[in-house]
């Protein structure tokens, strides 16, 4: 029997080692998958998504990896006559290992004598078998990236998680930037109110802020949110001060006006009262009491005035009933709000709607006080018109004139409160106007698509902003400085246009249109109210269309009149046309005359046309900018009383 | 003492003596060629035969020549060409006449009847001549009158066929292509053989050539070729090696799938075992290696594996596929 164990030997310590590196590659390879899970933990555990114990699964399962691919490795069978093959062919033996372990495991009747002889010529070359250079051991295929990912994940470990500090973020202020126009256009506005000594305090304080604010603008130290807030906030002040409504004193001081229009004595305080101004029946009331102490009336006209003052003293709606109604009114708003608390998961539109009426409730209860405070003046002026009419019934001149002149003293009060009022609803404008000229230039700004580049405002608004600093100025707010106006007229120079009249500086200029037609070409231009300063280049030229290309600075160099003559406020021109076949511009006009141009005066139709474009705005898909721009229209251009 | 009894050391330490010398011998003549020689030795000693390709002028026919006379046995040299017969390399029965028997029939052999046959150019006759060529590779005899004329062994055939000159050849069909054991590629000769060449070739003297094995002994060492060992291992490499020629087998290389029409025949496994087994004695070992069937499967394949017109249009030779399969193929599963 061959030992065969010379070449057996060997060949086992290949596959020895063909197991260790088998296991070595298994185990590194799962340690990287490992590795790969215990970071995972780590960075769970750093991110606070787990705690220590939570982690530990996968701990345990980075561990165990590794530990089954070295199992696995150890444990995979090899081949029978792998190692003896790889004997061979490290040591160039051609097959002589391999076979001869064949051959051996035949039974020996069956080895053929070239079997015995293949299996010696094995056994001496077993001498020469290494079975390290059969198998050499090297690094592990993936070790470099176990290394890595193990570097990796110790970094991980190691580092430490900075506690979120809240980052200050430093808001860079992107300053507001208005026309000078515009600026201009409010500047100023409320000095009247300022300086004025019988301006109330609180309203010197607000015109104050709202001075302070248009300073702040044109130093450019605002950006447009900090503006809005402030506009906001002054909004809300003025509205907390505003202590009566000021319609709803007016009605009821003409209620009280009817009464007393019943006596002639009480005639002028009457007169007074029903055109709601306080302040001129307060002086009437002092003229009545003076009369009573001084010139008794006869009894018949104490007798009406009597009963007058009795009328008027009595209440056409008690406190009561305004009270009712708005505390049926702040009901029903209470339970719409509940209704609507009551729902959940309220969508974006609920939740605005639910903020108005929040709003419009506080608007309520603001009311509510107001008219509180106003009924009580109104009930104190009522006590005393009482009193004065019981003096008088007891024929009690003297006391009924001290009553008298202490619901001349009511009235006093019901008066400054009166002009607060008003002055109040100019500051309210005067914000509203700012708020809507901001919201413009930022609505322009959005279709322009330019940041920041506020500079070409003045060219680049368009028309509205300049008539709005134009209308401005025609209602005695401008400065006085030229305006661009644009002339359309006649291509040939045919047709007389009628100009705008310039305004000057605070003057109530006014323009007006003469229009004569002119026969075949004969147009006469009669601006009237021209005023001392005038337009530029390019005012007044009937024949051509020109747009001015800004605000006029300064006197026409070539104007014939003497800018120091104060009573030169008009003058006429006459234009001479040429005499040429063609249509003539007076043809056209008179067209346009016959279907366009009223022979009533505007404030007759004012309200028709006015009342017309409300409902055009209300029924029509018209822009809210463009309908702020009707609106505002039609507010300049409302007659007024004296017109 | 038998050749049965005798130790297998010594039987393969004659042979590879034996075969020493008979290097030797040619090596007079012939300059290089190792693989070549070895190629034609190995189907001697294993009763094949081989078909050398080669362009002319290579030595193919000197190759032959010089390893007839080194072994000492009759060689014939057939020259192929169109109008040769079956009759001109098989003979002919003439009638003859002689004063004991008077007329009769007398069977003249052709030149087919030799130990070492050179067979140049044999695509150039017919295919009815190359069929009778092929029989009798095949037979070992040759029929002619219904007599069956047996061929004496050892009986070696080398072919040779040029490759460039086609135009009126008759290429040999795959089924007689698979009656050659071993089909060699004679390459052109390295410089320094070049050299060796015109030094031998165009000088006074004339290398003689011993013969340095008889008739007997080629026998003889048939028989230890037989009897050479051949592990599980080996033959099984072999066998995948064969099948791996086959398109259709699953483990068959993308070469083999996408240019091979029809893989080796079982011959062809035959061819690389016994061409495995010389080449074990040629090395002094008494058991083939997988290293043996690898030496000797390009050449026991070539001619084999048929490629398919993809495989011909792209000029795809049959031995990158086979260097495709050797390097596809492991020795065994780890």
């Amino acid at each position: 029997m061959t030992d065969l164990s010379p070449i057996r030997r060997p060949a086992r310590a290949v596959a020895r080692r063909m197991r260790l590196q088998r296991a070595l590659d298994a185990g590194t390879t799962l340690s990287v998958a490992g590795l790969g899970v215990a970071g995972l933990a780590v960075a769970l555990v750093k991110a606070g998504a787990a705690v220590g114990a939570e982690a530990m699964p996968f701990l345990w399962a980075a561990a165990a990896l590794p530990a089954l691919g070295l199992l696995v490795g150890a444990l995979r069978p090899v081949g029978r006559l792998v190692p003896a093959q790889r004997l061979d062919r490290a040591h160039g033996l051609r097959s002589r290992v391999a076979s001869a372990l064949e051959f051996a495991e035949l039974p020996a009747s069956e080895r053929t004598p070239f079997m015995q002889a293949a299996i010696e010529d094995a056994l001496a070359h077993a001498s020469e078998l290494e079975p390290r250079r059969a198998m050499p051991m090297r690094v592990p295929r993936d070790l470099v990236a176990a290394v890595g990912v193990g570097a990796g994940v110790a970094v991980l470990a190691l580092l430490e998680v900075p506690e979120r500090a809240p980052v200050e973020v430093t808001s860079q202020l992107s300053p507001l930037l208005l026309h000078a126009d515009d600026i201009d256009a409010f500047a100023g506005g409320l000095d009247e109110l300022v300086n004025d000594p019988d301006t109330e305090d609180e309203v010197r304080d607000a015109a104050r802020r709202f001075n302070q604010l248009m300073e702040d603008l044109a130093d450019r130290r605002l950006d447009r949110t900090e503006a809005l807030r402030r506009i906001t906030q002054l909004e809300r002040r003025i509205a907390e001060g505003r202590t009566l409504d000021a319609e709803a004193l007016r009605d009821t001081l003409a209620e009280l006006g009817d009464d007393l229009r019943r006596a002639s004595l009480t005639e002028a305080a009457s007169e007074a009262l029903r055109d709601g101004d306080a302040a001129r029946a307060e002086q009437a009331m002092r003229e009545l009491a003076d009369q009573l102490r001084t010139e008794p009336p006869s009894r018949a006209e104490l007798e009406r005035l009597r009963q007058a003052l009795e009328r008027a003293a009595e209440e056409r709606r008690s406190p009561e009933e305004i009270q009712r109604e708005i505390e049926r009114q702040r009901e029903q708003m209470q339970r719409l709000l509940q209704r609507e608390r009551e729902k959940n998961q309220l969508s974006e539109r609920e939740r605005r709607l639910l903020q108005r009426r929040r709003r419009d409730l506080e608007r309520l209860e603001r009311e509510q006080q107001q008219a509180q405070e106003q009924q009580r003046q109104l009930e104190r002026l009522r006590r005393e018109m009482q009193q004065a009419a019981e003096d008088l019934r007891r024929e009690m001149n003297e006391q009924a004139a001290e009553s008298l002149d202490r619901g001349a003293e009511d009235l006093n009060r019901m008066a400054q409160q009166q002009m607060t009022e008003e002055q109040m609803q100019q500051l309210t404008e005067q914000l509203r106007q700012l708020r809507e000229m901001l919201r413009r230039q930022r609505q322009q700004q959005a279709q322009n698509g330019q940041n920041g580049q506020q500079g070409q405002q003045g060219g680049g608004r368009g028309g509205q902003g300049r008539m709005d600093r134009f209308v401005l100025r025609a209602r005695g707010q401008g400065d006085g400085e030229g305006v661009p106006l644009v002339m359309p007229g006649g291509q040939q120079g045919q047709g007389g246009q009628g100009g705008q009249g310039q305004q000057g500086g605070n003057q109530q200029g006014q323009g007006a249109r003469a229009l004569t037609p002119g026969g075949q070409g004969n147009a006469q231009l009669e601006i009237p109210g021209m005023g001392a300063e005038r337009e530029g280049q390019g005012q007044g030229q009937g024949g051509q269309a020109s747009v001015g290309p800004g605000a006029g600075t300064g006197h026409d160099p070539q104007m014939l009149d003497d800018p120091t003559r104060l009573d030169s406020t008009r003058r006429n021109i006459r234009v001479q046309g040429e005499q040429s076949e063609g249509p003539s511009r007076s043809e056209v006009i008179l067209s346009a005359a016959d279907r366009g141009f009223a022979s009533r005066g505007y404030s007759e139709v004012y309200t028709d046309y006015s009342s017309h474009a409300e409902e055009v705005l209300e029924t029509d898909e018209i822009p809210p900018g463009y309908r702020f721009y009707v609106r505002r229209y039609f507010q300049l251009i409302r007659p007024r009383d004296d017109e | 003492m038998t050749e049965d009894t005798i130790d297998p050391k010594l039987l393969v330490e004659r042979f590879h003596e034996d075969m020493e010398r008979v290097r030797a011998e040619v090596g007079k003549m012939i300059v290089g060629q190792t693989e070549i020689l070895d190629g034609a030795l190995t189907c001697l000693l294993a009763g094949g035969h081989a078909l050398l390709e080669g362009v002319p002028g290579l030595g193919k026919t000197m190759l032959v020549r010089s390893l007839a006379d080194a072994l000492r046995l009759q060689f014939s040299r057939i020259q192929f060409t169109p109008d040769l017969m079956p009759a001109d390399i098989l003979g002919t029965t003439v009638i003859s006449e002689d004063d004991a028997r008077g007329k009769s029939f007398e069977f003249r052999p052709g030149p087919i009847f030799a130990h070492v046959v050179l067979a140049d150019e044999v695509n150039r006759a017919t295919p009815k001549t190359q069929s009778a060529l092929l029989e009798a590779m095949q037979e070992h005899s040759v029929t002619v009158a219904k007599t069956t004329h047996r061929l004496e062994e050892p009986y070696f055939v080398l072919a040779t066929q040029n490759p460039l000159e086609m135009e009126g050849t008759y290429p040999l069909p795959e089924a007689q292509l698979d009656r050659f054991l071993l089909k060699l590629h004679v390459e052109f000769p390295s410089r320094e053989e070049l050299h060796q060449i015109l030094d031998r070739t165009t000088g006074a003297d004339t290398p003689h050539i011993e013969p340095a094995l008889d008739r007997e002994r080629i026998l003889q060492m048939r028989k230890v070729v037989r009897d050479v060992a051949v592990a599980r291992h080996v033959q099984d490499y072999a066998i995948r090696v064969l099948e791996a020629t086959h398109p259709e087998r699953p483990d068959a290389p993308e070469k083999v799938r996408r240019y091979v029409r029809f893989g080796g025949s079982p011959r062809g496994a035959q061819a690389c075992l016994i061409g495995a087994k010389v080449q074990a004695l040629f090395d002094g070992r008494f058991s083939a290696s997988v290293d043996d069937v690898r030496k000797v499967a390009k050449a026991a394949l070539r001619h084999r594996v048929i490629l398919n017109f993809e495989g011909e249009a792209e000029g795809v030779q049959t031995d990158q596929v086979l260097d495709e399969i050797l390097a596809t193929v492991k020795e065994a599963k780890e």
